[in-house]
């Protein structure tokens, strides 16, 4: 049985509300696929926005009180770099040695530069370094013991890397204050 | 009704052969049900429609209100940019100085306070003992000294040191352990030298 045109505008005008639904429910279903892609990306797209808003709120947050923080924080370590010592200025840095020596009354019997035989520094890139001495004195227990405090608590940062306080001459003789050598290995905070 | 139910038993047709012929056409009969077949296929499409619509208007509903408010974030973003970008720069200017505090933190952090290890020993020093050398290294600190007396009397006063040494708040906050390495009488003087380390915590033993 073939379909005519005259039978087609038959059913159509038999049934217009049912073919007029069905139309427009096909045409509906195609926007919803269509547009259910754009739906998808706009909520990627919000999810990283939101993150990346709240990254931004979070960092301004955070950095409320850093200003000052950081100067603060700046001012300790332009107090800190004034204390170093330059390894190049080796004048400079024996001065260091001699006052506390004439200071506590210590007499110098070695100061050297100490040489690094480490090798290239494995680990992070430091931004200070230590400058090494040897350093080699000889006086009484309380020159010595004073020089050690000096050496502590002066200006410059000290490390002591190794040490030896020796008593020199034979127990029991005259002498009433024997005397003592002190020996270290040492590093001062500085710049390289 | 009961017309209904005649027409009902007449569009069955039939079944025994009808004793006139049945002229009636029932395609130009009207339907006379109660409610129409054509009543419910329109109420089906009406009703797949006008979900369909919902849905679809529900949808562009929601795509414009992700669309608002990407572009409400996107203005807060653009808003909050520069001063975020400036918190962070100082932050990783901060991070940098911090580094240099650190490295000074590291550097300070001795194991040994030379001259309040001398006063200490010093002070703890029991009679008829003296110290002759001290020698810090790496791992620890050695002490060699002399202990006058008896042999007796000086063994035994040197047992009693490395005990007074091993309770001391001082020296155990430092050392993990204290050990006589040598114990000898010197020649000629006939008194009796001894060695001890101090080991420092955390270092490996020789």
């Amino acid at each position: 049985m073939a379909l005519t045109t005259q039978d087609l505008t038959a059913f159509f005008k038999k049934h217009p509300v049912a073919i007029g639904c069905g139309v427009l429910s096909v045409v509906l279903l195609a926007g919803v696929y269509i547009r259910s892609s754009k739906q998808g990306e706009l909520a990627a797209q919000l999810k990283g926005k939101e993150v990346e808003g709240q990254k931004i709120l979070s960092n301004i947050r955070n950095g409320a009180n850093l200003a000052e923080q950081f100067e603060a924080l700046t001012a300790s370590t332009k107090e800190l770099e004034s204390r170093l010592v330059r390894s190049s200025e080796r004048a400079r840095n024996q001065q260091y040695f001699y006052r506390i020596e004439s200071d506590t009354g210590v007499k110098e019997v070695n100061l050297q530069p100490a040489s690094s035989n480490a090798g290239p520094q494995r680990g992070p890139k430091t931004i200070y370094t230590g400058v090494g001495y040897n350093v080699a004195v000889v006086g009484d227990y309380r020159q010595i013991l004073d020089f050690v405090g000096r050496l502590e608590s002066g200006p410059h940062f000290y490390r002591l890397i190794s040490g030896s306080v020796t008593r020199q001459g034979q127990r029991g003789s005259p002498e009433s204050t024997p005397a003592v050598t002190l020996t270290l290995n040492l590093e001062l905070l500085g710049l390289p | 009704m009961l017309s209904l139910l005649q027409k009902s038993d007449q569009t069955q047709g039939p079944l025994l052969p009808a004793w006139h012929p049945n002229f009636r056409d029932r395609e130009r009969l009207p339907d006379t049900k109660v409610v129409r077949t054509q009543f419910f296929v329109n109420f089906a499409s009406i009703a797949v429609a006008a979900g369909l619509l919902l849905y679809f208007c529900y949808q562009e509903y929601t795509i414009h209100n992700f669309s608002r408010q990407v572009a409400d974030w996107q203005t807060q973003i653009d808003t909050n940019r520069k001063a975020s970008d400036q918190a962070l720069e100082l932050s990783r200017k901060f991070v940098d100085e911090e580094k240099k505090l650190d490295e000074l933190d590291k550097f300070l952090k001795p194991r040994l306070v030379l001259s309040q290890f001398l006063l200490r020993t010093g002070s703890t020093l029991p009679e008829g003992l003296a110290i002759d050398a001290v020698d810090v290294r790496d791992t620890g600190v050695s002490l060699r000294g002399t202990a006058s007396g008896s042999p007796d009397e000086a063994s035994g006063r040197t047992s009693t040191y490395i005990e007074q040494l091993r309770q001391d708040k001082y020296f155990s906050g430092i050392f993990e352990d204290v050990a006589l390495n040598k114990l000898e009488r010197e020649q000629p003087s006939g008194r009796l030298t001894f060695d001890m380390f101090l080991r420092f915590k955390g270092a490996a033993k020789k």
